[in-house]
């Protein structure tokens, strides 16, 4: 096949961004908190699926009833070949649904349905499970602040239509200085949060018909909300040391976020069409 | 036994039949057709307005038949028991607490009843009730009429499956120039470049120089692509089962490296907590043809249905 190369013109700008400028990027950028990629040094992350051996199309009839098991897996990709990863290590995870992957220092922050896992890269070829955290079926991001967990926990929100449905929706905040065994500190009540990130004792949660959330979580014990902004609902956002863009109905906002009052304050808009 | 009873008892079969159309309808189309019997399930054949009210006519017109049947040919059953069907349904629009008012449930009744009135004009059949069981009838009749043209079930948000053959797949990547963004999925921040991956269609590049006005600068065109993620100028996108190396080259985005058959496909579930639906069978043809699911076409099947977020986002 032959890539249709066009002129994009603008991007010129890449060649800066390989040096790290500003917290966090070091190179391999910033996702949100609901992505199921994620690089760390000479290795590529990914939450997958696979098809079980046994189910391989040996009994086809089967497969009309019964949809192929998919087995979910960590899967790692080296890259120190940068233009052909290669798959290096495949790692089952069986406890719970994986959903998204968050990657601090040393080690993976899986988002499961039904817990956090930690997994270690002191080997990176080599992922290992550190310990699991179980918490009610829900879905769930998870970032990291230093030694602190955040996780959000939506199971959606009450609505005329599941009003028989009473339903769960919180931030949960793990001490995870022992990576091995993380310890509840507290929870807070939220709408029905999707994505999050946190920043100098500041988590900014997607909450649903809530909107974009501020809360001070400096004091794990002291969750208190400092701001809102009404919006459409966002799927999950990046808070870097300058900006914070979400994503989500209403397409990618960007914020900027006032020091002094830290409420988002909206610079642009890319809205859907 | 004679011939106006053997007549009654026409009715009542061919009323039973629609009857058990209906529910059948009810259950296989509206129930998800688990099996794939229906060959339109998810193909929006008919639309929304055929699968709406089909029951809503089969069942209209089976209690006409029954109710003739079980409670002969006077005119005033007949007027009574349709002014009943019609007003609930026209009640619906006052009251919503009833159901889902639809002019197409309306115009099905009508259609119904003079179908099953003219069905059975030359040969009026004896009433073979009386009393007691002509109340339980009619009232049957009515709670079950309320029934059909109740509220509607479940959502029925359908992602139907865009199934591409495997070469397609792998000349599917193409450099464009931007277009609108019509969803918005997974972001990624680079340095001043900023990525949006539109589920399952590709990935919209923007300078991000100034947030306060992010430049369009490309559309990448991947069939597939949920997930993104950027070392230096490397961009790793997933493209269903195939994981893409894209290099960001100056003015240039370039696919450099393909993994085939790394991943496996997504599913719009991630994107949304709507219920929705995914007709099975056309999985299963995708796969016994070869192909891959390469993206979903979202469809609102139900005009009176909102989607749990629209509902909250007007609250």
């Amino acid at each position: 096949m032959t890539d249709r190369m066009l002129a994009i013109g603008l991007l010129l700008l890449i060649g800066g961004c390989g040096e790290g400028g500003g917290g966090g990027l070091a190179g391999s950028g910033v996702s949100g908190s609901t992505s199921r990629f994620a690089i760390v040094g000479e290795h590529l992350y990914v939450l997958n699926q696979f098809k079980s051996v046994n189910d391989d199309d040996q009994d086809d009839d089967q497969d009309r009833f019964f949809s192929p098991r998919l087995t979910d897996s960590l899967d790692t990709f080296s890259l120190e070949n940068r233009e052909t990863p290669a798959m290096v290590d495949r790692m089952v995870i069986n406890r719970a649904t994986p959903e998204t992957l968050h990657a601090v220092g040393e080690n993976l922050f899986v988002g499961t349905s039904s817990g956090m896992q930690i997994v270690s890269l002191s080997d990176p070829a080599k992922p290992t499970t550190l310990s699991f955290t179980g918490h009610f079926t829900a879905r769930d991001p998870v970032v990291v602040s230093g030694t602190t967990a955040y996780v959000t926990l939506r199971t959606g929100e009450a609505t005329v239509s599941s009003a028989f449905n009473r339903s769960s929706n919180e931030l949960q905040i793990y001490d995870v200085q022992n990576l091995e065994n993380p310890v509840q500190l507290s929870t807070f009540a939220m709408t029905a949060p999707w994505g999050l990130g946190v920043r100098h004792g500041r988590a900014y949660i997607c909450d649903g018909s809530s909107g974009l959330r501020v809360l001070t979580v400096a004091d794990p014990l002291k969750v208190q909300p400092v701001a809102a902004v009404e919006t459409d609902i966002c799927f999950d956002l990046i808070v870097t040391e300058s900006l914070l863009v979400s994503t989500g109905l209403g397409g990618v906002t960007q914020y900027r976020i006032d020091p002094a009052t830290n409420q988002p304050v909206q610079l642009s808009k890319i809205a859907l069409q | 036994m004679n011939q106006k009873d053997r007549r009654t008892d026409l009715h009542s079969v061919i009323g039973l039949v629609l009857l058990v159309a209906g529910w059948l309808f009810y259950l296989l189309e509206r129930g998800r057709d688990p099996f794939g019997i229906f060959p339109f399930t998810g193909t929006g054949m008919g639309g929304a307005v055929f699968r709406d009210s089909m029951p809503t006519l089969l069942h209209a017109a089976a209690f006409a038949l029954l109710f003739r049947a079980g409670c002969g040919s006077r005119r005033s059953y007949w007027w009574c028991w349709s002014l009943a069907t019609f007003g609930f349904e026209l009640l619906q629009a006052l009251l919503p607490v009833l159901g889902t008012f639809d002019v197409w449930d309306l115009c099905s009744i009508a259609l119904a009843i003079p179908l099953a009135f003219l069905a059975t004009r030359s040969y009026p059949p004896r009433a073979v009730v009386d009393g007691h069981q002509r109340i339980a009838i009619a009232v049957f009749a009515g709670l079950t009429s309320i029934a059909t043209s109740g509220p509607r079930g479940s959502p029925r948000i359908t992602h139907t499956v865009i199934c591409m053959q495997l070469n397609e797949l792998r000349n599917g990547f193409v450099v464009e120039a931007p277009r609108p963004l019509v969803q918005s999925g997974r972001i990624f921040l680079n340095g001043n470049l900023l990525l949006i991956s539109e589920p399952f269609q590709g990935i919209h590049v923007f300078d991000n120089t100034n947030p306060a006005a992010p430049v369009a600068a490309a559309f990448l065109k991947i069939p597939g692509n949920t997930d993104i993620a950027m070392k230096d100028s490397y961009l790793y996108a997933d493209s269903a089962v195939d994981l893409l190396t894209i290099k960001f080259d100056g003015n240039n985005a370039t696919l450099v490296g393909r993994v085939e058959n790394a991943l496996e496909p997504r599913t719009p579930a991630e994107f949304s907590d709507e219920d929705f639906y995914v007709p099975e069978h056309q999985l299963d043809a995708c796969k016994n043809s070869g192909g891959v699911v390469a993206g979903y076409e979202r469809r609102e099947d139900g005009a009176n249905y909102k989607s749990k977020i629209e509902e909250n986002r007007n609250d």
